[in-house]
This record gives C-alpha cells, sequence and structure tokens, in this order.
C-alpha cells in the first residue's frame, strides 16, 4: 500500500506533528502486511486518544459539535412525532443528552474567552435542561403524569429561559455563525411565547403556530453550533495550546 | 494549558513498547528507524511502526523524551532527565523483579 495513504489513516493534527517522520520511516522500511495492520490500529489509536493538544481538541469539539448536530435533528424529529403519530418518542431524551454534550463542548470553547458570560450561559442552558430532563426521567417513573403535570410546565419554561441565556451568550461571545446565535435565541424566545401564551388561553395546546415556528428554529439553532463546534480552531478554546 | 500530566501513568496497550523505546534512547539520540532497529537487537522482537508512533506520542507528551531540532526530516528523539530516571526506575523494579522470582525458582528446584 502506498506510504502517503497509510499516514493519511492518522487524524490531521497527528499527521501535522509527526507526518513527515513517519513518512520517511515507511520509505526506509517498506511495511508489510503485519506492519500494515500495525499502522492500521496505531491510526486507530491516534484517533481515539489523541497525545497532542490540538488532537485532543479537535477530537473534542467534534463529539461536542455532532452532538449540537444531532440535538438539533433529535428535537426536530422528537417535534415532528407530535405532529406526525408514529415517529420514535426516545428522541426527547436523546435531545436532551445531546444538547448537554454540546452545551459543554460549548462551553470549554468559549469559558477562555468571556469566562462570566460562558459561565452564564453554561450554569442557565444545565438547569434548564437539567430540569427538562428530571421532567422526563419522573414522567417515565411514573412519579409525575406522562406531560409532567404542573412540573411539566416549569420544565418547558426552564428550557426555555435557559436556552434563551445561553443563545444570547453565544451571540455576545460571537466565535459562531450570527444565524446559529440568533436561531437559538429567537427560536427558543418564540417557543416560551408561544407556551405562555397556550397557558394563558387554557388550551394546553403549546404548539401554537408561533411555538412551532420557534422550535424548529431553536432545532436549526443547535445544528449551526454544532457546525461552529466542528469548524473551530484549538487557539479559539480552552483545550487548545498554551 | 492541560492537566499535568502524570509521568508514571499507565501507558497501557503501549507500556512495554514504551519501555523498549526509552531503552533505546539510553545510550543517545535516534530517529524511528534507528529505534526500530535498535529495539529489535535490544530486545529480538521487531517494533510495528504505528505501535512505536504510538509509543512515542506517549513518552513525548508526558515529557519522558523530546525531539531535536533537524533539517532532515528523520527526526531524532532523546531521553529527557524525567525519562532517564523513569527509565531507571522502572528496570531497578524489574531487575528486584526478575531476582525474586529467579531465587524463588532455584529454591522450587532444589
Amino acid at each position: 500500500m502506498n506510504a502517503r495513504r497509510l499516514v493519511s489513516l492518522y487524524p490531521e493534527p497527528w499527521r501535522h506533528r509527526y507526518g513527515e517522520e513517519f513518512l520517511a520511516l515507511l520509505e526506509d522500511r517498506p511495511p508489510g502486511t503485519l506492519q500494515i495492520v500495525d499502522i492500521a490500529w496505531g491510526a486507530l489509536d491516534a484517533h481515539l486518544f489523541p497525545q497532542t493538544p490540538e488532537g485532543r481538541f479537535r477530537m473534542f469539539t467534534r463529539v461536542a459539535g455532532l452532538a449540537g448536530v444531532g440535538a438539533g435533528v433529535a428535537l426536530a424529529i422528537g417535534f415532528l412525532g407530535y405532529v406526525l403519530p408514529g415517529i420514535n418518542a426516545y428522541t426527547v431524551p436523546t435531545f436532551y443528552v445531546l444538547v448537554l454534550l454540546a452545551t459543554i463542548g460549548l462551553h470549554l470553547r468559549q469559558v477562555s474567552l468571556r469566562p462570566p458570560l460562558a459561565w452564564l450561559g453554561f450554569a442557565a442552558g444545565v438547569a434548564g435542561f437539567g430540569i427538562g430532563i428530571a421532567n422526563v426521567v419522573l414522567s417515565t417513573a411514573g412519579v409525575l403524569p406522562p406531560s409532567g403535570g404542573e412540573f411539566g410546565f416549569v420544565a418547558g419554561f426552564a428550557l426555555w429561559v435557559g436556552s434563551i441565556v445561553l443563545g444570547a451568550t453565544v451571540l455576545a461571545i460571537g466565535r459562531y455563525p450570527m444565524a446559529a446565535g440568533l436561531a437559538l435565541t429567537i427560536g427558543a424566545s418564540l417557543a416560551m411565547i408561544g407556551l405562555s401564551v397556550g397557558r394563558a388561553e387554557a388550551t394546553a395546546d403549546m404548539f401554537s403556530i408561533v411555538s412551532q415556528a420557534g422550535i424548529l428554529l431553536y432545532a436549526a439553532g443547535w445544528v449551526g453550533v454544532g457546525a461552529g463546534l466542528l469548524t473551530a480552531q484549538p487557539q479559539e478554546g480552552v483545550l487548545g495550546p498554551a | 494549558m492541560g492537566k499535568p500530566v502524570n509521568p508514571t501513568e499507565e501507558l497501557s496497550p503501549f507500556a512495554a513498547p514504551a519501555l523498549l523505546v526509552l531503552a533505546t534512547l539510553a545510550d543517545g539520540p535516534r530517529h524511528g528507524y534507528a529505534i526500530m532497529q535498535e529495539a529489535e537487537q535490544l530486545s529480538g522482537q521487531s517494533l510495528g511502526p504505528g505501535t512505536l508512533y504510538a509509543a512515542l506520542a506517549r513518552l513525548e507528551r508526558r515529557g519522558l523524551i523530546e525531539a531535536i531540532a533537524s533539517d532532515d526530516r528523520r527526526r531524532p528523539y532523546r531521553l529527557t532527565g524525567l525519562g532517564a530516571s523513569t527509565l531507571q526506575a522502572h528496570l531497578a523494579q524489574l531487575q528486584r523483579f526478575a531476582g525474586k522470582a529467579l531465587r524463588r525458582l532455584g529454591e522450587g528446584a532444589a
């Protein structure tokens, strides 16, 4: 197998650090079948356990970025589940788990840039999502009614308030496509207004036109934040090199 | 800006290759190919390129070895002070272990 192709199995930060000398080694001693297996194993190790700061940053932001994109998609599918019966109901818990991962990644990237704002967004996001998760767990366990009852309303409210603060910090710190921060903030605001209006009119139907648009916009916002994390550069985050 | 790394932290599954790499650098700097050759001479076992560089990356991150600036593509590595003391401690531990095991073997045979 071509030596350059073997080197290309390794992650980019690894290639940047060791690629040239590794290529020289493979040219000095062309690998046989067993060595090719050994190189593939080494490449897998370099992907899973990166040893350079850039590599660790890249892996971490990739996980957080994929979580952000996944959270947006899961929320959109979960939302469609209310509109179109039969769609998997597990998307809501999936959304919470993914969005928590993405929030941690978002925070770690932002905290070195604007610490107080980043902490504020992180605290608000985690509090909102935490209450949302508690609602899902307690409803599933039968402690609360299926929709969460009164607590479900509070949980929904907390989720949107937390998301608005989180979205505002994303906008203020400004290292993401502005559309992502705007979508998070406006989407969460619309969803909360829809929730409140629905409550005030005692309809119990939070999916008014306003909140429906808000939820989809909010989902798009997480996809945007995820994309921002996926394209993040090491020097822009706390995990980057000193 | 990462957390401090414990030099004796588990290097598994590359612990044995890492020790072998440290040993090959004990008498002076070597580049990757020379380390592979020396490792074969020293242990009788060949070190695959993937395993070698997985071990080099771990050792470098833990500050046990360092690369020497070179114009050549073949970048040489050398032991740091920490690397030398860590190697010495490991070898002394192995020596004590081997001594005890050999004594037990002798007692068992007697």
